[in-house]
């Protein structure tokens, strides 16, 4: 005789539990092993964990079923937007390294990903250094730049200059502006992205702050303001800043106008 | 057209002058603006009827965003989907009370009446009449057979409401009489549970707005913990047609993170979902939405060149920051606008006091004795901030727990002698505590009640003391309630902006409603701000004044002419940090 499986609801319970710091996707064998369930039992408890959005179903790859916490969609929209955060690419290249990075999408899905970037702003189209166009991700200058010097030091090595004297960033021929500040801004605006849980949704200043700590209280709240100014995000006012004992205010951004805010968002 | 004379100008009504949201009333709507909000409601209440599992989705948003506006557009788009429920719920209350105050909306949204007069109720149980008597509610099932049937609809529907009902109401219609041990919690879980059953497959859209009012001060986490619960209990099976969306200020994200554990927090957070600030281009479709909801307005509108007529659009795009508003600070720059091209000048500027006092008359509203016990428990504490709440058979605690208070609005003569024993045999003479219950004024005890007056007899020869609380004070306590759920939510506007909460719980310090005072003087606290300092330095000892300031909301000025006066009690020491203490008196050391 068999030995009955656990209730319904705590399977899917363990499967979640089991998902939940997975790195990547995991096979069904692999879930079912782990969650001690029969292929009855692990499919019912997949089904309802994938109703509640608590598990996401993956495309299948090499004929097994991949499963994770993350949306497959998602996910891939995020390998894209890193990617273009690094460099920038022409659109088919960014759609092919991407597809490296995950498994079970066609080139023909991404492109479409890519596509969809392009049309919500998350990427942003910069002229090529010969023709055409590249996509870099929104406000991600660091990337144009590092593109634009290995295309620079490609054109040195070409002509035979074995030292290439590209200005560094910060140095004085960086812009008027200098790296650092628009470094600050790219920084917050992915590190939104990548904490925030759906396009969108604010993050609290709090876990920002956590994310960058290397960053100073003046430099995040003034790359905060120049992006609020420029329309990248949104800043969540708070209504009650000045009851706040200090330490908990100093999380928030000050606008230097009187007023605190509590969470960024990516403006859409 | 555009120089129509001040006389024929005021016969418009403003058409911004509803400020803050209504789900059930907000008419006025651009389905551009939040459409993916609204798209996100859509797909989970589908999910959870397509797939059978009951699900959650939070709404979050600046203060005046439009959360509250986007349930208004569930609510409609529901009227045009079968077999379905929409239970707005304030979620203005308590951790003690939240079972039964989820019931009451419950009930509430299935005994409203749609535009064409029919209930919920009749919609969504009346095809399955024949087989109420068969549900194994016996009680749940005569209440609904009699409310389908047109039979003792009051007393049936204040029964469904989890309301009180006296015994002969109860025998009249051949329900159970309450029990000594009855949770009333678990009760009105359990019937939820039931309610929710009897309407499969019709789905249950439970909308959690105000998340924010579930503190009735700053640092409760109790209704959130609770409430969270409540949720996890609504989303798991047995339930597979409850839908949640909860609408919670951005500003509120932290506190909800660091208070859910994380089971909590993926049902709740799993799906969510921003509602932005809005943009010109969308302002630029709200306001003509709104100017042209009055026929006779948009008559004469039509073929001005500028779509924003009567109003311009440099005032109103002042108040824009990066392009970004909340919604609700652009209608009320139209409201004003509006008024001075209607009225020829600006409205009055009223003063925040006055318009705290306005708002407070607002929230006035008739509360049934049978309700009295829900006004108090969640409105209480809110004027004394230091009630102390206890967990076991007494409600509250008063001057460090020398000073005992239990509710007791029972209208039902067994459930109200079966509180006055349990609270007989807890109350310990030797413990040196008083208690004082509280009563709705409207609540007699009959002169028969012999076994009742008995209980309360000997409470009183234990230093205890029957309050009679006036209708005035219930009424104004619910009001208090309701306006700093606002507050806390962020939905007490003044010029489109919130008004900070620190600020009305000063302004109630100040302007405590008559009645309120009065029951305050009945239980020997006259001054209350003396009586939140002597609290907080009971259980504190040692304080900053400016802390002490906060805790008690008032000034440090307040707080140290207070202390001052009363040297037996508070001692201050002046220095940079002027910190307030506790005077304890001493036996003297005998000389040796």
């Amino acid at each position: 005789m068999s030995t009955p499986g656990p209730p319904p609801a705590e399977a899917t319970q363990r499967i979640v539990a089991i998902l939940e710091p997975a790195l990547k996707p995991v096979t069904f064998g692999q879930l079912k092993k782990a969650a001690h369930l029969d292929n009855a039992g692990t499919t019912r408890a997949l089904e309802a964990a994938i109703n509640q959005g608590a598990v996401f179903r993956w495309p299948d790859y090499r004929r097994s079923q991949y499963f994770w916490r993350q949306s497959p969609m998602e996910t891939a929209r995020q390998a894209v937007l890193t990617i273009a955060s690094g460099e920038a690419y022409s659109r088919s290249r960014l759609a092919e390294r991407a597809r490296r990075t995950i498994p079970g999408f066609s080139i023909k899905e991404m492109n479409r990903i890519v596509s969809d970037l392009i049309s919500t702003r998350e990427l942003q189209q910069v002229p090529a250094f010969t023709t055409g166009k590249l996509l870099i991700r929104a406000g991600a200058a660091a990337a144009y730049e590092t593109t634009a010097r290995k295309f620079i030091a490609e054109k040195f090595r070409k002509a035979g200059l074995d030292r290439v004297s590209v200005p560094a960033p910060g140095s004085a021929g960086a812009g008027e502006r200098g790296a650092e500040p628009h470094d600050a801004e790219t920084r917050i605006l992915e590190a939104i992205r990548s904490l925030e849980p759906v396009p969108g949704v604010p993050v609290s200043t709090q876990r920002l702050r956590n994310h960058l700590k290397t960053m100073d209280k003046h430099d995040f709240d003034r790359a905060a303001i120049r992006l609020r100014d420029a329309g990248k995000i949104f800043l969540s006012l708070h209504h009650d800043a000045h009851n706040l004992p200090q330490a908990q205010r100093d999380q928030l951004v000050d606008s230097d106008d009187g007023n605190f805010h509590v969470a960024l968002a990516v403006r859409r | 057209m555009s120089h129509l004379p001040f006389e024929d100008r005021a016969r418009f009504p403003n058409p911004f002058g509803k400020i803050v949201g209504d789900p059930l009333e907000d008419n006025v709507d651009v389905v551009d603006i939040n459409r993916e909000a609204f798209e996100a409601c859509q797909r989970l209440i589908g999910d959870v009827r397509t797939h059978h599992a009951s699900g959650a989705l939070t709404l979050f948003g600046e203060a005046g965003a439009g959360k509250t506006h986007i349930l208004g557009r569930v609510r409609r788009w529901l009227q045009t989907e079968p077999a379905s429920l929409f239970v707005p719920v304030r979620m203005d209350t308590s951790a003690r009370m939240l079972w039964r105050h989820l019931r009451r909306n419950l009930a509430d949204a299935l005994l409203r009446t749609d535009a064409s007069g029919q209930r919920a109720l009749d919609r969504l149980l009346g095809p399955k009449s024949a087989a109420i008597g068969e549900f194994p509610e016996r009680d749940l099932s005569i209440v609904l057979g009699n409310l389908l049937e047109g039979r003792h609809v009051r007393d049936s529907s204040a029964w469904l409401r989890g309301q009180d009902l006296p015994e002969t109401a109860l025998t009249r219609m051949d329900l159970a009489q309450p029990g000594p041990e009855d949770d009333q919690e678990a009760i009105s879980r359990n019937l939820i549970a039931s309610l929710c059953s009897m309407i499969e497959p019709g789905v249950a859209v439970f909308c959690l707005d105000q998340w924010e009012a579930l503190q009735s001060f700053a640092g409760d986490t109790d209704g959130l913990f609770t409430t969270g619960q409540a949720v996890s209990f609504l989303h798991d099976p047995p339930f597979r047609n409850v839908c949640i969306i909860s609408c919670v200020q951005t500003g509120f994200v932290p506190r909800l993170e660091n208070v859910l554990d994380e089971a909590i927090r993926q049902r709740l957070l799993s799906r969510r979902q921003a509602i932005d600030l809005i943009d010109w281009d969308k302002a630029l479709r709200l306001i003509p939405a709104r100017l042209d909801e009055f026929p006779a307005l948009s008559q004469v509108r039509r073929g001005q060149p500028d779509p924003l007529w009567p109003l311009s659009e440099g005032p109103i795009r002042s108040i824009f920051t990066a392009n970004a508003a909340p919604a609700r600070r652009v209608i009320s720059r139209c409201k004003d606008l509006f008024d001075l091209w209607r009225i020829g000048e600006a409205q009055a500027d009223e003063s925040l006091d006055h318009v705290l006092q306005a708002r407070l008359d607002e929230r006035m509203r008739p509360v049934e004795p049978a309700d009295a016990e829900a006004a108090m428990r969640t409105g209480l504490p809110l004027v004394l901030t230091s009630l102390a709440r206890k967990d076991g058979t007494f409600d509250f605690a008063l001057r460090g727990g020398s000073q005992l208070v239990a509710l007791c609005n029972q209208t039902n003569g067994t459930s109200l002698y079966a509180r006055l024993r349990k609270l007989d045999e807890a109350l310990k003479p030797e413990s040196g505590a008083n208690l004082l219950l509280l009563r709705d004024s409207r609540l007699p005890i009959g002169e028969k009640a012999g076994k009742t007056r008995q209980r309360l007899k000997s409470i009183e020869d234990k230093r205890g003391r029957l309050v009679s609380v006036s209708q005035e004070a219930v009424e104004s306590l619910g009001a208090l309630r309701r306006l700093l759920a606002d507050a806390r939510s962020g939905d007490l506007a003044y010029h489109g902006d919130p008004v900070p909460v620190t600020k009305v719980e000063q302004w109630i310090a100040g302007h405590l409603p008559s009645a309120i005072e009065a029951l305050l003087s009945e239980i020997d606290i006259p001054d209350l701000l003396s009586a939140r300092l002597t609290d907080l330095i009971a259980q504190r000892k040692i304080v900053s004044i400016e802390e002490a300031a906060r805790e008690t909301a008032s000034s440090a000025l307040e707080v140290e002419s207070c202390a001052r006066r009363d040297p037996g009690l508070f001692g201050i020491l002046q220095g940079g940090t002027s910190v307030l203490f506790q005077i304890v008196e001493t036996e003297p050391v005998p000389a040796e």
